[in-house]
Formats: structure tokens, C-alpha cells, sequence
């Protein structure tokens, strides 16, 4: 449970990838405000949010890079895949090329984060359902032939977007349990109990509310 | 007020009128309210103003502007400024007014006449852009100073608007994502956004490299809010390709990487303890800085500090960006010490924007504080390049080395399928090798078998001849038999007819007894007749006559039995001899014992020709065993050359690897040699420029000299004398030379003369003495010069007489008493050499004497050191048996000097060139002597060693009067070198 003066034990880092315009901001504005910015300016370079969640008891501090989407950005981001925990890949049920492009995401997810980093795929916008152009049944197949995690969600309605995050941190959280992911390795993506003492404790929990608004 | 402007505005007379004064701040000062108003709360958009054209329009007929406008844009800005100027009631302090009615009125100047302000007073735009483009301005300024007014873009932006782009759909994806919050661009498919969206595309269009990045909409959004999108483009386009943002648009972003790179130098340089408090919260630069250098701090800071940014941005390039972000820094240094890497990202995120938004001008005065060294950043970009090439290298290694080592497992594969084809080949070979075996086994076997059966061969046919010569013996015995059976059937015939001779006989007597029988009976009858004594009497013959008849009976049953036994014998003989006709059986007998001897001989005949086959058969297996023996034998060999190929390619896979391995390290050492040589031969440059810098600089200043000297030349050409003067100059130098020369050698005969022992007192006399002989002396060296030349022809000469001695010597080896002659002779010889040499004959002599006697002594060493003192004193050395006529102060400081003399003679000689030949001579002299003596002394090996190491010292000795040689006229011209150069000085 929360050790001295931190109120979570473990902290995860994730990272979000995929397409421009697919939404991972707003996944991640959905999962730390709980509510859809509509107008969320595009990413340059990386945002940052993150919050507090309990898995089995435990508080576990997510902290979420959120990258820009765009092909040349790669050359930035590609330097904060390392050590991450969680890769949250996302594409646009609307859009088949951002689907198709998974592929490339994924090599670069592989190529960059250590073995045991869960990679979990999110098909985003499952609200405009009339406007689908992936279908379920093949993005689940494409994540079950890639040992992906996989889920439908909409960042408008939140649907599934706390499932997203939670289900990635469960089986992270699973990963430690069995010994299959090591902590004390230099690039687990996980810290168990912070090693810095922040300032001001207080500061958690506005800030998990605060996440990605600029 | 710049009066002195030659392009004075028709405004400034008016000016000149206090109450025109007044009135204008006024104007001026609400204006700027006004201005900071926009910037500040609303940003409401100054471009899309068309009430303030409006309002211009109505304003027109009270302008004084000039008509020559650069644009209408500027004549609407300045009728703005008039507008207020009418409108405006607010009351401010009169000097600020007048700050601003400069910057105004400034600006209206340099918008109006824009091509020569840009040419002549740059520098004074700069100041004021520094001090801020005044918001009405800003629109047009930013054109001017980016030259875009004028760009050929700006005519063709109709045209691309109709063209279609690659990325529109990009573009359109992020045009509602630009500056959602504000007015201009919130409304979907406003004008804002559809101008934003109509920039974004045009350029798309004309750099197809760059097409869109994400950030540069912010770019175009903020220039939109100053000017319309034709206008914004033609700008845009210029910040992207003369203000190199688009080198970091492209998409390989390196000049990003390179800004992250640069500004985390300057950091570490500026700000240490921020550096090393982001480094341990693994804080990287491009978390914070990426969108501050993409969007020139569009998206990071308020737009107002933006504008002001994007004004500076215009004039100094990229370096106001790295100012304001070390700036930004700086400012929030002690917050950001306190927080963690989220708190920092928060703070960024959300404090700074709000921190400066209050006054903008605070951020911008720290940041044209900043120490800003384009040296130190153009280090840190070649610093960046070297790291980027590097990593490329690296990558370009890495997978250089994936691709050999994917062609060295190739290879490896290769043979070990070789390997596995050898060991196949090999495996089978053994097969057969085995089978071969097997074969030869079976055939050996066979052999084995058929020598068995050739024993049992000729066993039987030993078995067979026995047997034939058992039928041999048995025919000879039955033909034994055969004549034993005619014999006993001869005598059983003769027995029969014997027998039968008996039996007639019996027969005979039978008959006859029967007759008497019937007598008797007769005779019985007739005594039966007749009376019965006669009857008794016949009775009794009866019983007589019938006993013996059955006596007869009983021999003929005996012959009987006889006669059947020897039937029975002879049917025996019968039966044995196969039949009575015994004879044919035999033969026919002997002939079938013959037959079968004959078949038995065939047989025999038979077996020794299968016997024979059995052994051509032996012979062929023997014959095919041998080939296979070979065969095998040839196989193993195979096999071994195959074993032995293996091993080789192993070893060659061994060395292949080494190799690489070798080739490897080589390269690497090539590449960091290189490196280093680069490096080197960079520092050699920059040493080598600056080395042709002072050359420069140097031929310049002896130029400047030589220039000198030729104008002192000139005026002083006039006098003739000169010349002459410089002659004598040069006669009296070498005059004082030779003065200096001779002083010296009394010098050194001074400290001579002191190491001796002598008075100091008579020594300073001697000297003073000879100091003023020296001019005698002079001339006294030339004589003794020549006749050192004499002596040395005589020396020669003397050397030549030498060798003679020694080929005479080598004649004569064995009588030792004509070579001590020899020896004396030349002792006398090298006497005189000495005393050719100099005044120290006596010593010489003496020494040459006490060699002479010591020749034969087992003390060489004293002997030999004395000659090596001679030999020293040959070279001018004070003599050591000087000490000995140190009462003779005079004439020793006189012998000195000559000897100073020579040595002094010599030194010209010396340096001359042929000068060594003399000191060699009489070295060579002397070593001839000792190469003699040791000849001499062949006998006692000991004395030779002893001679050799005398000669060394002796040479040693020689090295050392050299030395002092070179001391003595390197002390020369050091210490007498002022002195001459008075005396030159005086005699001139």
C-alpha cells in the first residue's frame, strides 16, 4: 500500500502511438479528466499526463507520454518508447490507413521497449460506429496473431477507455507478480515506490487532473 | 528625434508645434492601450479588420501622409494613427508620448521608405524591432523585413490555391486542432481556418520535401492574425526557406535534434545546476523545448510575447529563440529546482505561459542579457554532427557487421553442409571400407575353405593311392592265391583220383568178399551139409570177415567224409575264389581293379587339376585380397587427405575469422587514426592559418621596415664615403676578430697557466704582454700556418715512410731487434711530426722515448697513457709535463701562444674543411705506432688488449681536445663578442 509519504507504490510509464488524428490525446485527456476535449490542439513533439489507479489493492501512478502522430515526428518520439511498461497503440475504426499502418507502430513498439512491455490495441472512435471501416472481428484477429491486448473504445463517450488502461496495468501488475517482469532491469518502465521525494504530496492528485490541457 | 534623416516625413513640421505634440501623444498613448488591449484579452485579430479600414477611409481627407505608400496596408496603418489622433481625449505623461510618437512616426518613415532604410540604417531598424514592432506596423514590418513584399510566391498563390495537395487531408485533420481556443480559428470552417488551411496547402505545394509538419500551422496562424493569408504566405514561405525553419520541418527533423542538442549545451553552459537537475530527473530537452523551437514559442507563450518574439525572430534568426528559452529558464530556475520531472512538465505546461503573460517585455530583456557565443554553437553543431555521424557510423557499422556476420554464418553453413558431405564421403568410404573388409574376410575365408579342402583334397587322393596300391597288393595276392588254389586243386584231383583208386579197390576187395561171402555161404551150406565143426569153424570166420567189413564200412565213411570235406573245401575255394572258373573272375576281376585303378588315376588326374584351379583360384583371391588391400590402403589415404582438408578449412575458417576479426580492429583503428588525423590536421590548419595570419602580419611589418630602410637608403644615398666606410668597417671587424681570437688564447693559456700552478700576478703580466703582442702573433700565425701546411706535406710524407715501416715490419716480424729499430725510427719520425707541429719537442720526445722503452715492458698502460697525453698535446692541449717548466713562466706562455697560435690556425682549417686531416694524421700516426707495437707484442695477447684500450683512451683524449677545441672558441665569441664590437665601434 502507500509507502511513507507517497499514497501509490508502484509507477507504470505508457506510452501512446499511432496514427495522427486517431486521438491518443484525447484517450488520455478521456482517461486522466474523464471528459473529451473536443478541441485538443495536435501533439508537437510529447504531452504528459498521468494518474492514480488501484490494481488488487495496490496504487499504481500511471504515467502517460503521449506522442505526435505524424510519420517525421517518429524521429522524436521514438527516444521515449524506452523503458515504458505499456504501449497503447490506437488507430481510427473510421480510417483504414491508420489501421493498416499498425504494423509499422507495432515494429517500432517491438524494436524499442524491452520484451515485456504489454502492448495493447485500441481501435478509437467506437462511437462513429455508421462510419466504420475496420471491423471488429479483424482488428481482433490482427491483435490475437500479435499477442496484443485489444479493445474498442470511444475517447467522446469514455467507453472502454478505463478498461484500456486498467487492463494494461493489471497485466503489467500480473507481469511483476510472476516474476516474468523484473524491476530492479533498467528499462521495466516500472519504479516501485518513487525514488525522489516530491515536494509537496499534495500535488498527486490535482495534478492527475490536470494531465493534458494546454 | 532623428532631424538629421535626410528622409524627413512632411509630418515632422509638424511636430514642431507644441500643441501638435500634445495631441499626437495623446493619440499615441491610446493607441498603444489599444494595442495591448488586443494583444492581451481578446487577440482580437488585426488583419481582419475591416472596420479599421473603414474607419481609415473615412479618416482619408485629414491624413498627411505622403502618397507614396509601400502599400495600401501602410497608408491604412498610418490613417489609423490619425484616426486616433482625432479621436483620442486620454491624457498621458508628455515624455512617454513623445517615446512614442518617435516609434510611430519612426516606423511610418522606415514602412514609407522602406528600400533605403533597409540599405543604409539597418542598424537602427534592429534597435527598434528591439524595442517592438508597433501593432500596426507588425503586419507590414514582418513583410518588409523578411523580405516577402516582394517575394514571387505571393503572385502565384491564386494558382495553388486551385492546385490539390498530396497532404490536404493531413492538413485538414489538424486545421480544427490549431489555436482551438482562440476567436479567429474556432469556428469550423471560419474564415480563420479556411485561410489557415488554404497557407498550409499553398506551401505544401511549393517545398514537396517538407509538404506539412504539425507545428507550423501555429506558424501560419499567428502571422494570419497580423495579414491576410496572400500576404502570411508569401511570409511564411520566407521564415521556411531563407529563416531555415524548414530544415527543421523536413522530415528527418535533424535540425531539431540539433536545437535540442545546442540548447542543452547552452544550458549546461548557463544554467549548470538546472542542467544537472533535469539529468537526474531524466528531464530531456525535447519534453519541454520540442514545440518551443517548432512553433517559435506560438504554442508555448501568450501570443502577445509570441508576436513579440516572431518581431525579433525576423531580425536575428533562430538565436532569439534559444535567448528566450535560456531566458524562460533562467526565470523559472529556483521553481523548476524544486520539482520533479512532472512537476516540471506541468510547470511548463502551465505556469510559464501565465508568468509572462502579464508583461511580456521582462522575458525579453533577460533574453537580450543572455550570453550568446555563435562560436560556442557552432562548437555544439559540430559537436551534434560528429555525435549524428557517429551514431550513423555506428549504425552503418552495425549493420555492416550484420550483413558480414550473416555472410560469415552463410559461410559457416557452407561448411559445415561441406563438412557433412566430407563426413558422408568419409562415412561411406568406411562403409565401404568395412564391406571391403567384410569381403576380404569372406574371401579369406574362402580361401581358408578351399585350402581346407585342398588338404582334405590331398588327403583323400593319399587315400586314394593307398587305396590303389592296397588293390595292387590284393590283385598280387589274389594271383598268389589263385596259383596256390591250381595246386591245391591239382593234389585234391590227385587226392580224388587216389581216392578213387580206393574206392575201386574196396570195390575190388568187396567183390572178391562178396564171392567169399558166397563161398562160404556155399561152403556154410554145404558144412551145414556137412558137419557142424566145420560150421563153427565158419561161424567164426563169418563173425571174422564181418568185422571186417564193417572195419571197411567204417574207412569208407571216413574217405567219404574226406571226399566231402574236400568238396566242401573246394566249394569253399569256389565260393572264396568267386567261382570254379576262378581264373576269369580273376581276370575280369583284375581288369575291374584296373578300370578301377584307372578311374582312380582319372580321379586323381581330376582332383590335381581341381587342386591346380583351387590354387590359380588361392592365387586370383590372393591377387584380388592385394588390390583390395590397396584399394583400402588408398582409401585410408583418401581418407586421411579428406580428414586433412577438413582440419585445413577449419583452420582457413579460423584464419578467415581472425582475419575479420584483424580487418576489424584494423578499420576501427583506420577510422579513429582518421579521426584523429582529422582532428590533427583540422588543429594544423587552424595553427597553420594562424601561422600564415603572423607571416602576414610580419611581412607587413617588414614591409613597413624594408620601406623604411628604402627611404633611409634613399636619403642617405648622398654619402659616398660609405661605402668605403662599410669596407673598413668589415677589415676592422675581421681585424678585431682576429684580436678577439689571439686575446682568447691567451685567455685560455691564462687559465692554463692558473690550473698549473703559477703566480696569478706574473700571469696577468705575461698576459697583458701578450695582448699587445698579439698584432706579432697575427702575423706570426700566418708563418706558423704555412708551416704547418709544410708540416703537414711532411707529415705525409712521414706517414708514407710509416707504412713502409710497417710493410718493412711485417717482413721482418720475427726478428723483434730490427723492429724495436723500426719502432725507435719511428718514434723518432712522430718526434719530429710533434715538433713540426709545435714548440713541445722535449716532451715529445721524452714521452716518445719512455714509449719506446716501455715497447717492451708489460706496463703498456702508463707507457701508452703517456703517449696519449703526447697525442693530446699534438691537439694544443696544455701539456702536462708542462708543470714541469713552470719556472720558465715567459717562455711556456709563449709556447701557449704559439701553441694558442696554431690551435687558432687550426680552427679556420678545421672549419675550412681540410683541417681534420692534420689532428688525423698524427692520430693516424700514433695508431699505426700502436697497431705496430700490438703486432709487436702479438706474443703476449694481454698487451694487445691493453694496447687497444690505450688506443680507445687515446682516442677518447683526442674527442676530448676536440671538445675543448669547440669550448674554447664558443667562449670565444661569446665573451669577447661585446668587446670587439666596441673596439669596432671606437676604431670606426
Amino acid at each position: 500500500m502507500a509507502a511513507g509519504p507517497y499514497n501509490y507504490s508502484y509507477i507504470f510509464k505508457y506510452i501512446i502511438i499511432g496514427d495522427m488524428g486517431v486521438g491518443k490525446s484525447c484517450l488520455l485527456h478521456q482517461f486522466t479528466e474523464k471528459k473529451f476535449m473536443a478541441d485538443c490542439p495536435h501533439t508537437i513533439g510529447v504531452e504528459f499526463g498521468t494518474r492514480i489507479i488501484e490494481v488488487s489493492g495496490q496504487k499504481i501512478k500511471l504515467q502517460i507520454w503521449d506522442t505526435a502522430g505524424q510519420e517525421r515526428f517518429r524521429a522524436v518520439t521514438r527516444s521515449y518508447y524506452r523503458g515504458a511498461a505499456g504501449a497503447l497503440m490506437v488507430y481510427d475504426i473510421t480510417r483504414r490507413s491508420t489501421y493498416n499502418h499498425l504494423s509499422s507502430w507495432l515494429t517500432d513498439a517491438r524494436n524499442l521497449t524491452n520484451p515485456n512491455t504489454v502492448i495493447f490495441l485500441i481501435g478509437n472512435k467506437s462511437d462513429l460506429d455508421g462510419q466504420r471501416d475496420v471491423t471488429y472481428e479483424e482488428a481482433k484477429q490482427f491483435a490475437d496473431e500479435n499477442g496484443l491486448m485489444f479493445l474498442e473504445c470511444s475517447a467522446k463517450t469514455g467507453e472502454n477507455v478505463e478498461d484500456a488502461f486498467l487492463d494494461t496495468a493489471k497485466k503489467i501488475y500480473q507481469n511483476i507478480q510472476d516474476g516474468s517482469l523484473d524491476l530492479n532491469a533498467a528499462e521495466s518502465g516500472v519504479q516501485h515506490k518513487p525514488t525522489a521525494p516530491r515536494n509537496a504530496i499534495n500535488t498527486d492528485q490535482p495534478a492527475a487532473k490536470e494531465g493534458c490541457s494546454c | 528625434m532623428d532631424a538629421s534623416s535626410p528622409q524627413h516625413s512632411p509630418k515632422s513640421p509638424k511636430f514642431t508645434k507644441r500643441e501638435d505634440l500634445v495631441l499626437l501623444a495623446k493619440l499615441e498613448e491610446a493607441n498603444r492601450a489599444l494595442e495591448i488591449d488586443e494583444k492581451s484579452v481578446s487577440l482580437s485579430v488585426p488583419s481582419d479588420s475591416p472596420e479599421v479600414k473603414g474607419h481609415s477611409r473615412q479618416g482619408s481627407e485629414c491624413s498627411v501622409l505622403s502618397g507614396n505608400s509601400v502599400s495600401s496596408h501602410v497608408s491604412n496603418l498610418t490613417f489609423d494613427e490619425e484616426i486616433s489622433h482625432s479621436h483620442n481625449a486620454a491624457a498621458s505623461p508628455v515624455k512617454k508620448k513623445a517615446a512614442e510618437n518617435d516609434s510611430w512616426v519612426q516606423w511610418g518613415r522606415i514602412v514609407n521608405d522602406w528600400e533605403s532604410y533597409s540599405k543604409k540604417k539597418y542598424p537602427q531598424i534592429k534597435d527598434l524591432v528591439r524595442k517592438g514592432i508597433p501593432h500596426h506596423f507588425r503586419g507590414i514590418v514582418w513583410q518588409l523585413l523578411c523580405n516577402a513584399h516582394n517575394s514571387e510566391h505571393k503572385d502565384k498563390y491564386a494558382e495553388y490555391l486551385k492546385t490539390p495537395s498530396p497532404c490536404e487531408k493531413m492538413i485538414r485533420r489538424d486545421i480544427a486542432r490549431t489555436y482551438p481556443d482562440h476567436d479567429f480559428f474556432k469556428d469550423k470552417d471560419g474564415l480563420g481556418q479556411e485561410s489557415l488551411f488554404n497557407v498550409m496547402k499553398a506551401y505544401s505545394l511549393i517545398d514537396r520535401e517538407v509538404g506539412y509538419c504539425q507545428g507550423s500551422g501555429f506558424i501560419v496562424g499567428l502571422l494570419l492574425m497580423q495579414m491576410p493569408e496572400e500576404e502570411t504566405f508569401s511570409v511564411f514561405a520566407k521564415l521556411m526557406q531563407e529563416y531555415k525553419l524548414r530544415e527543421m520541418f523536413k522530415p528527418s527533423m535533424i535540425e531539431l535534434g540539433l536545437c535540442m542538442y545546442q540548447l542543452e549545451g547552452l544550458i549546461q553552459e548557463l544554467l549548470p545546476d538546472l542542467s544537472i537537475h533535469f539529468q537526474q530527473q531524466g528531464f530531456h530537452t525535447s519534453m519541454y523545448a520540442s514545440s518551443w523551437f517548432l512553433t517559435l514559442f506560438t504554442m508555448s507563450l501568450p501570443i502577445a510575447i509570441s508576436c513579440r518574439i516572431v518581431d525579433l525572430f525576423l531580425i536575428e534568426g533562430i538565436e532569439i529563440i534559444f535567448r528566450v528559452a535560456i531566458a524562460l529558464l533562467q526565470t523559472s530556475e529556483s521553481e523548476l529546482l524544486g520539482l520533479d520531472m512532472e512537476g516540471m512538465l506541468r510547470y511548463f505546461q502551465k505556469d510559464i505561459p501565465a508568468k509572462f503573460e502579464a508583461d511580456p517585455e521582462a522575458l525579453l530583456d533577460v533574453a537580450h542579457l543572455i550570453k550568446y557565443s555563435i562560436k560556442k554553437m557552432k562548437k555544439l553543431e559540430k559537436e551534434y554532427s560528429s555525435v549524428k555521424s557517429k551514431e550513423q557510423e555506428e549504425q552503418v557499422e552495425l549493420r555492416r557487421l550484420r550483413t558480414e556476420n550473416k555472410l560469415l554464418k552463410q559461410r559457416i553453413d557452407n561448411l559445415e553442409r561441406e563438412n557433412q558431405t566430407l563426413a558422408d564421403r568419409l562415412i561411406q568410404a568406411q562403409v565401404t571400407q568395412a564391406t571391403m573388409q567384410e569381403e576380404k574376410f569372406a574371401l579369406k575365408r574362402d580361401i581358408s575353405t578351399s585350402k581346407q579342402r585342398e588338404v582334405d583334397l590331398v588327403g583323400k587322393l593319399d587315400l586314394a593311392e593307398k587305396d590303389v596300391e592296397r588293390l595292387n597288393q590284393r590283385t598280387t595276392n589274389l594271383t598268389m592265391a589263385e596259383g596256390q588254389a591250381g595246386i591245391m586243386i591239382q593234389q585234391l584231383q590227385e587226392e580224388i583220383k587216389q581216392l578213387k583208386l580206393q574206392i575201386d579197390n574196396n570195390n575190388g576187395a568187396m567183390r572178391e568178399l562178396r564171392e567169399k561171402i558166397r563161398e562160404m555161404e556155399e561152403l556154410n551150406r554145404r558144412l551145414q551139409k556137412e558137419p557142424t565143426s566145420e560150421i563153427q569153424s565158419l561161424q567164426e570166420e563169418l563173425i571174422a570177415s564181418k568185422l571186417r567189413e564193417a572195419e571197411a564200412n567204417l574207412s569208407m565213411k571216413e574217405l567219404k567224409q574226406r571226399v566231402n570235406e574236400l568238396d566242401q573245401f573246394w566249394k569253399k575255394h569256389m565260393e572264396a575264389t568267386n567261382s570254379p572258373d576262378s581264373k576269369k573272375l580273376s581276370k575280369s576281376q583284375m581288369q575291374h581293379i584296373q578300370d578301377e585303378l584307372m578311374s582312380v588315376k582319372l580321379r586323381e588326374a581330376q582332383a590335381l587339376s581341381e587342386h591346380k584351379e583351387m590354387k590359380q583360384k588361392v592365387m586370383e583371391l590372393e591377387t584380388q585380397n592385394h588390390i583390395c588391400m590397396h584399394q583400402m590402403r588408398r582409401m585410408d589415404d583418401e581418407k586421411a587427405a579428406l580428414k586433412v582438408l577438413i582440419d585445413e578449412s577449419e583452420k582457413r575458417e579460423k584464419e578467415c575469422l581472425h582475419m575479420i576479426k584483424e580487418m576489424e580492429r584494423k578499420s576501427t583503428n583506420v577510422s579513429s587514426k582518421k579521426k584523429e588525423e582529422d582532428m590533427m590536421s583540422r588543429i594544423k590548419d587552424a595553427e597553420h592559418s594562424q601561422a600564415i595570419a603572423e607571416m602576414r602580419q610580419r611581412i607587413a611589418e617588414l614591409e613597413i621596415e624594408n620601406q623604411e630602410l628604402v627611404t633611409a637608403g634613399q636619403l642617405k644615398s648622398t654619402d659616398d664615403g660609405e661605402d668605403d666606410m662599410a669596407g673598413k668597417i668589415a677589415d676592422l671587424q675581421e681585424q678585431v676578430w682576429d684580436l678577439k681570437m689571439s686575446r682568447k688564447m691567451q685567455s685560455v693559456s691564462m687559465m692554463r697557466l692558473a690550473n698549473i700552478g703559477c703566480d696569478s700576478e706574473s700571469d696577468t703580466e705575461s698576459l697583458d704582454a701578450t695582448i699587445t703582442e698579439s698584432d706579432k702573433f697575427r702575423s706570426f700565425m700566418t708563418e706558423q700556418m704555412n708551416s704547418l701546411d709544410m708540416n703537414l706535406d711532411g707529415e705525409n710524407e712521414l706517414t708514407n715512410g710509416i707504412q713502409s715501416a710497417v710493410s718493412r715490419d711485417d717482413c721482418s716480424t720475427r726478428e723483434l731487434i730490427t723492429i724495436t729499430d723500426d719502432d725507435s725510427s719511428k718514434t723518432a719520425d712522430s718526434a719530429f711530426l710533434g715538433s713540426a707541429n709545435m714548440d713541445i719537442t722535449a716532451t715529445n720526445t721524452s714521452s716518445m722515448s719512455n714509449f719506446s722503452s716501455l715497447s717492451n715492458t708489460p706496463d703498456l698502460v702508463s707507457c701508452w697513457s703517456d703517449d696519449a697525453s703526447s697525442t693530446s698535446s699534438d691537439h694544443k692541449l696544455p701539456p702536462p709535463g708542462g708543470a714541469s717548466i713552470d719556472s720558465k713562466k715567459r717562455s711556456s706562455l709563449t709556447q701557449c701562444n704559439t701553441a694558442n697560435n696554431n690551435y687558432k690556425q687550426n680552427v679556420p682549417v678545421t672549419d675550412a674543411g681540410s683541417g681534420p686531416s692534420i689532428p688525423k694524421h698524427s692520430l693516424g700516426n700514433k695508431v699505426e705506432d700502436s697497431n705496430l707495437f700490438s703486432d709487436i707484442n702479438t706474443g703476449t695477447l694481454s698487451n694487445n688488449t691493453q694496447a687497444n684500450a690505450l688506443q680507445t683512451s687515446a682516442h677518447k683524449d683526442i674527442e676530448g681536445s676536440r671538445q675543448d677545441l669547440g669550448d674554447t672558441k664558443g667562449s670565444f665569441s661569446g665573451a669577447e663578442g661585446v668587446e670587439v664590437l666596441d673596439q669596432i665601434v671606437t676604431q670606426v
